[in-house]
């Protein structure tokens, strides 16, 4: 008898050792498009690995914010995250160059930098022990007003929300002569309706699951900023796995980053759209209003430079932009 | 009539009267769907030019079928096969559509305004207690229509429908069907994105309780709803188990009114019982 419960428990211990269980924060809430990316990429690895690997998802921000996720790697509480360029750039600061305003204005643009800042991103990441998995753009960011805003002018006298903690932009929206008001994510809705905010940018899927434009009734149509998503996985994890898996991962994982660039994309498109049904205007600049807002970026730049991102990566970033142009 | 005509009809009976012995309606819910629901919805459908209580009939049951079955169903396959579950939610995100209209239709029947009203024009209606059923089973087929869309824009951006057409129902009357508009109400909050933590879980809690109070604790709907919402949203983990072991124990014979609604959620409460270790991080 005693043989045989030892036989068992080295059976089972043998069986679970081999389970590798990846746990997994996002603060995409339940039942999006996002959060069901997550689940088909955890049905899709168990399969390909016969149940060796399993993805738990905690959706919605239940484990805290993209820090706290960020922090929880470092730690070992969780093994990986889906997380905007926010968190990522927690981990690899230089993301922050996608978080220059006006500086991309197509797909492609964000493409040639990501391409040429991609391995340098990796590596610093993969010294923390961390490996990057995917990486795609999510969504354009626009300004949301309650009064129109055409020209960077129309901002000065207003109060413009920025996330509460990220000192760098507030600093950065000071020092260029603009009132900023920081507040959290949920402080959003009713920071505008008792009028401690009146501006934001952010991008239209946020603008709507926040059910802001009621009171922000007004779109700028400008690409102010982009956002990122990635996934990473902290790398003892990943070679807890079989190297034989690995590039079948992978090639899920891209399969998925293909599928979620379309939905992200007509997401975005719909959100607008879907808006414009309940009366959000969105207001087209002229040639001449594009340059306002083009000289204003220059005047921003030099106080970015240094400040929410370091002085190489600028210029860096600007010279890309700069020659992916002239082709 | 043929043996599946027969069986029909005495599940039918069955059925209307709460006498479909349990086990049927757990272990074989594609006989209540196929039988009852859909030849149901399907024979109202043919009809047609519909009276005003047919319409009222098939509103009420493509959203108990496409929410307390077809949507039950989807979340499970979701779980195990991802696309399976998306067709499953495709199909409860028609029948709940097709009752958005339904509901539409007869309020608008009613008072001309009512999508104006509904739009958050500045618009006043005067609604009365009859119309409370139209108003808690609309507000559920556009809460059931956004949950099966998945995140799709269009429908997410109703969201404060729900809110509306729940709250004019509550201002009637409170108390209807023994707290049912409080116990969709802990749902409608928990999906606000405005409130923080602490003022959350206090209002979703204000409605629990009214809730519960109403119904004697013999509804297991807001157990089930707290839990999901609130506990495992907060990681509320002996909490989460224990609103549902409460609902996994209750005797769902013992009251006539809630039977269905409360096997639904017993089956659901042991569902989420088995996720567990799933849902809460340690």
């Amino acid at each position: 008898m005693k043989k045989i419960i030892l036989i068992f428990l080295i059976v089972t211990t043998f069986l679970n050792a081999r389970k590798v269980v990846v746990k997994v924060a996002t603060l995409a809430p339940e039942g999006t498009a996002w959060h069901d990316i997550l689940i088909d990429l955890g049905q899709k690895w168990k399969e390909a690995t016969n149940g060796e690997v399993q993805v738990r998802i905690y959706p919605g921000g239940i484990l805290g914010d993209e820090r706290d996720m960020v922090r929880k790697i470092r730690i070992g509480q969780i093994q990986a995250a889906a997380l905007s360029t926010e968190g990522l750039s927690e981990m690899a600061p230089e993301f922050s160059a996608f978080f220059l305003p006006l500086a991309y204005q197509s797909f492609e643009d964000v493409n040639n930098v990501l391409v040429d800042l991609l391995p340098d991103l990796t590596t610093e990441m993969e010294n923390q022990g961390i490996k990057l998995l995917y990486v795609s753009d999510l969504s354009w960011a626009y300004w949301f007003s309650t009064e129109p805003v055409k020209v960077p002018s129309d901002l000065v006298d207003r109060k413009i929300f920025t996330w509460a903690g990220n000192f760098e932009y507030e600093k950065v929206y000071r020092e260029a002569g603009y009132t900023v008001v920081p507040l959290a994510g949920t402080e959003l809705l009713s920071g505008l309706q008792t009028g401690l905010i009146n501006t934001f940018s952010t991008v239209p899927l946020y603008a709507l699951a926040r059910q802001t434009f009621g009171i922000a009734t007004h779109m700028l149509d400008m690409k102010w900023g982009v956002l990122l998503a990635g996934v990473v996985i902290d790398n003892k994890t990943w070679n807890r796995i079989p190297n034989k898996y690995h590039a079948k991962l992978i090639q899920i994982l891209d399969e998925i980053k293909e599928k979620q660039i379309i939905i992200n994309r007509e997401s975005e498109i719909q959100a607008i759209e879907a808006m414009k049904q309940y009366g959000l205007q969105v207001h087209t600049l002229s040639s001449m209003e594009k340059e306002q807002w083009m000289n204003e970026v220059k005047r921003l730049g030099p106080i970015m430079r240094g400040n929410t991102m370091s002085e190489e990566t600028f210029d860096k970033v600007m010279n890309i932009l700069k020659a992916s142009k002239v082709k | 009539m043929g043996f599946r005509g027969k069986l029909s009809c005495i599940l039918i009976i069955l059925f209307i009267s709460g006498c479909v012995p349990r086990r049927i309606i757990v272990n074989h819910p594609q006989l209540i769907n196929t039988y009852y629901f859909e030849r149901q919805i399907t024979s109202l459908k043919k009809k047609k030019l519909l009276t005003f209580s047919e319409r009222r009939k098939l509103l009420k049951l493509e959203v108990e079928y496409a929410y307390g079955f077809i949507l039950e169903d989807a979340d499970r396959l979701f779980a195990k096969n991802y696309q399976e579950g998306l067709v499953r939610a495709g199909e409860a995100y028609s029948l709940l559509k097709d009752a958005v209209e339904i509901g539409t239709v007869i309020l608008t029947d009613e008072y001309p305004e009512f999508e104006l009203w509904l739009s958050n024009k500045n618009i006043t209606i005067q609604f009365n207690n009859d119309n409370i059923y139209e108003l808690y089973w609309l507000a559920a087929a556009y809460g059931g229509a956004i949950r099966a869309s998945r995140g799709n824009p269009f429908e997410l951006i109703q969201l404060p429908k729900v809110g509306k057409l729940l709250k004019a129902a509550l201002k009637l009357d409170p108390s209807w069907n023994r707290g049912a508009l409080y116990s969709a109400m802990i749902s409608y909050m928990a999906t606000r994105s405005d409130l923080t933590a602490d003022a959350l879980i206090d209002t979703v809690t204000k409605y629990f309780d009214l809730a519960v109070s109403l119904s004697d604790s013999m509804d297991a709907g807001p157990f089930v709803s707290f839990a999901e919402n609130i506990d495992k949203k907060f990681q509320y983990k002996s909490e989460f188990i224990r609103k549902l072991e409460y609902v996994n124990g209750m005797n769902v014979n013992q009251d006539y009114e809630l039977r269905l609604v409360n096997i639904i959620a017993q089956e659901r409460a042991k569902w989420l019982l088995t996720k567990t270790d799933e849902y809460f991080f340690e």
